[in-house]
């Protein structure tokens, strides 16, 4: 059966025009209200509105449901939130990108982790309305750990904060106070990682608990934390990497003495929690407080939470930045106008700020650590305050800088430090994947 | 006079042939016909807020990152190594099953199609736990006095460990294929074979092969394409990581993270396009070693 002339003809117009204008689609959406027009200070919108809010389900689904009731308390507003339950990271950019490409109505209001927003900013600055020309940081700016807003400031093209930011902790150290007892120390004198080095082999010895729990085909994290001890960023500004640097190889050596210490845990990468609990001490982020406390509840009372082990006797060092997210209004939501407003109140409201504090979440506004909620016990870390900890650290934070290419820098340092492990030949290992990260990104690597 | 009704003419089945093939024509153009030409402008393109016309600089920059051809030669050993295996293996699964002696082959059909409708993120999951140190294959090393091995650490054994697991999921598919093209096979070519003193090792080598030739090359393309954009097996393995020396990396990785981490359309298409290509020449290359044989018929 032959096809007609015209059939075939009408067919090829239509797939041609179809794919024109899903082109034509893709790029651009309808009309949105300029920045100028959006202001802080305006009179706050009353009418019925709900608000499409990305957030990954658990303490910060349960804080926007928390804050939305002060905000129409307080403002006498009717807003009502509908949830996009996405896990935070990767799978949020991964909601995102598809809608800003096509220019698909956005949620009103989208949660991203500071390390995953450099990449969707560099490509969508334009797609939300910023948080600074909206005038919060005018008014509000000093009240936020400075190094929270830098990493902010250092995602867009221009120095300019998008967004409004949201949690904010350091690395932790993690341990349990009775494994050191035992050996006849107290954690929070340990003055340097050699000297931990040492204390962790009696222990183990004494306890059968390990120093530290690690990936086992290579890691990044723990490697990243202690050059930003040293005052060293993985990458700088530009997205240079600093492996060539002696801070990188001071952070590398630690991890093989212990590694050669036999005070490592090594896990597969579906157990990373439990082997914590295999261990005398661990690190992670301060977020992670709230996890361990629902997934291990029997662990009651056998947890403290610390600043990370000074690096060395001559300089402690700063706390490494761990985790982190914030919020961004799209421009293609619905209701932007209120999204700037709430987002406005939730981040400053000291009741809000209480509500975070009292639900789990580490917020960047200063302010809430001067809150009552801040002088919360928490039982489960033998009645430690969770919180004190929180602003001594957030106030001596390191540099950091998200550049797009960042996650994938981390990926490069995983696979050198298994190398490293194995043959302890630094240029082998970490300068031979610098050099690898530098050739794709056509960047340095820094010494 | 009496009205003659007359038979449909060959326009009115052609307008109904028509209509019947519409409704797929409009899912295939609207689902994989535009998105496939999308992609293929995307690739010259920078996509952001704005869109940036960049001529080749997107497949210029793919090829200047090393672990790009590092990707592409995972993927190859990986396949190199499951591919045969998995064909093999499902002959002689399909064989069995067509063999009049065996009993229940409904319920053997069936168990050995389960890996094809499980979720490949549910294997992948359960087959970690089995490669973790302390998992089931160590397990049985140590129970036959053998040293564990490193499955996710060391570089060749995290290969093997992908092999294993794709060898699982696909024997069940290819099998059921095997199995429908042996039952094509007139048995009167055996009976024949039979009569003229052919034993059975000699009618598969010289009846069963041979006349199964068109099914296992279109098995062994469409698992070569399927393979090449392997993603499930080892982002749950190794997540984005590159693996030790740089061994986990594949190319359907590689190009989730420039999408989704570097949040590079552009270049992401770009890496999507060169696997249609590699695709394209692999799918030429089998035709045209494994294609028609006139001896064989």
């Amino acid at each position: 059966m032959q096809m007609k002339k015209w059939m075939k003809k009408g067919i090829a117009v239509a797939v041609a025009g179809t794919t024109v204008f899903s082109l034509a689609a893709c790029s651009g959406g309808g009309e949105k209200k300029s920045e100028d027009e959006m202001k802080i200070g305006s009179d706050i919108i009353k009418d019925e509105v709900t608000l499409q809010v990305s957030a990954s389900k658990g303490k910060m689904q349960d804080f926007i449901t928390a804050v939305t009731d002060i905000y129409n308390e307080k403002n006498d507003a009717n807003v009502s939130v509908e949830f996009v339950t996405v896990a935070s990271g990767t799978a949020t950019v991964q909601m995102i990108t598809p809608k800003l490409v096509s220019g698909e109505e956005m949620p009103d209001i989208v949660s991203i982790s500071d390390d995953k927003a450099a990449g969707v900013m560099e490509k969508f600055e334009d797609s939300f309305y910023s948080a600074e020309d909206y005038g919060f940081f005018d008014q509000y700016g000093s009240d936020f750990f400075e190094q929270k807003l830098n990493i902010l400031r250092a995602q867009s093209a221009n120095d300019k904060i998008i967004a409004f930011p949201n949690d904010f902790t350091a690395a932790f150290s993690y341990y349990q106070p009775e494994a050191f007892e035992a050996v006849g120390v107290n954690f929070e004198d340990i003055k340097s990682w050699d000297e931990y080095i040492e204390v962790a082999k009696k222990v183990k010895d004494a306890t059968g608990l390990y120093g530290i729990a690690l990936p086992e085909a290579g890691e990044f994290e723990f490697f990243v934390d202690l050059m930003s001890q040293q005052g060293m960023p993985l990458v700088d500004k530009d997205g240079n990497i600093n492996l060539g640097t002696q801070e990188a190889k001071n952070a590398a050596e630690i991890v093989k003495k212990m590694k050669d210490a036999g005070i490592v845990n090594f896990y597969g990468s579906q157990d990373g929690e439990k082997a914590f609990q295999e261990c005398a001490m661990f690190v992670a982020g301060g977020w992670y407080a709230k996890n361990m406390e629902l997934n291990f509840p029997d662990a009651a009372g056998k947890w403290r939470m610390s600043a990370l082990v000074p690096f060395s006797e001559a300089d402690a060092g700063k706390s490494p930045v761990s985790g982190g997210s914030s919020w961004y209004v799209p421009k293609d939501g619905k209701n932007p106008e209120v999204a700037l407003q709430f987002l406005t109140f939730i981040s400053t409201d000291e009741d809000c700020l209480k509500a975070a504090l009292e639900g789990g979440v580490a917020v960047s506004n200063t302010k809430a650590y001067e809150t009552d909620a801040a002088q919360t016990e928490f039982e489960y870390y033998g009645n430690q305050k969770y919180y004190d900890v929180i602003s001594s650290t957030g106030a001596n934070t390191a540099d950091v800088y998200y550049t797009p290419s960042y996650s994938d820098a981390t990926a490069y340092v995983s696979t050198a430090s298994y190398a490293y492990w194995e043959s302890g030949d630094y240029d082998g290992s970490y300068m031979k994947e610098a050099d690898n990260y530098a050739q794709k990104y056509g960047v340095k690597v820094n010494n | 006079m009496k009205k003659v009704k007359r038979k449909p003419g060959l326009k009115t089945y052609a307008k109904s042939a028509y209509g019947f093939a519409a409704p797929f024509f409009v899912f295939f153009v609207v689902t994989i016909l535009i998105p496939v030409i999308v992609s293929f402008v995307f690739s010259f393109m920078q996509i952001g807020s704005t869109f940036k016309f960049v001529g080749l600089q997107n497949y210029i920059d793919i090829f200047k990152d090393p672990l790009f051809l590092q990707s592409y030669i995972n993927i190859f050993i990986i396949m190199i190594g499951y591919i045969p295996i998995t064909m093999l293996l499902s002959l002689f699964f399909a064989v069995l099953l067509n063999s009049p002696h065996i009993h229940g082959k409904g319920f053997f059909r069936t168990i050995y199609y389960i890996p094809t409708v499980t979720s490949t993120v549910a294997v992948a999951s359960v087959f970690m736990t089995f490669f973790n140190p302390t998992g089931l294959f160590n397990g049985v090393l140590e129970m036959l006095g053998l040293p564990e091995v490193q499955w996710l650490t060391d570089p060749v054994w995290l290969r093997v460990s992908m092999i294993i697991t794709e060898i699982w999921i696909n024997i069940g598919y290819n099998a059921v294929l095997f199995l429908a093209g042996l039952q094509s096979i007139p048995r009167m070519v055996y009976e024949s074979a039979e009569i003229d003193g052919a034993g059975k090792i000699k009618q598969f080598f010289t009846i069963t092969i041979p006349l199964m030739k068109p099914v296992i090359l279109m098995a062994t393309v469409l698992a070569t394409i399927n393979g090449l954009g392997s993603f499930n097996i080892p982002n749950i393995f190794f997540g984005t990581s590159n693996g030790p020396e740089n061994a986990a990396i594949v190319v359907g990785v590689n190009l989730y993270k420039t999408s989704f981490e570097l949040v590079d359309f552009g270049k992401a298409s770009a890496i999507a396009w060169t696997m249609v290509f590699v695709a394209a020449v692999l799918s030429f290359v089998q035709f045209k070693f494994g294609g028609n044989d006139d001896e064989a018929e």
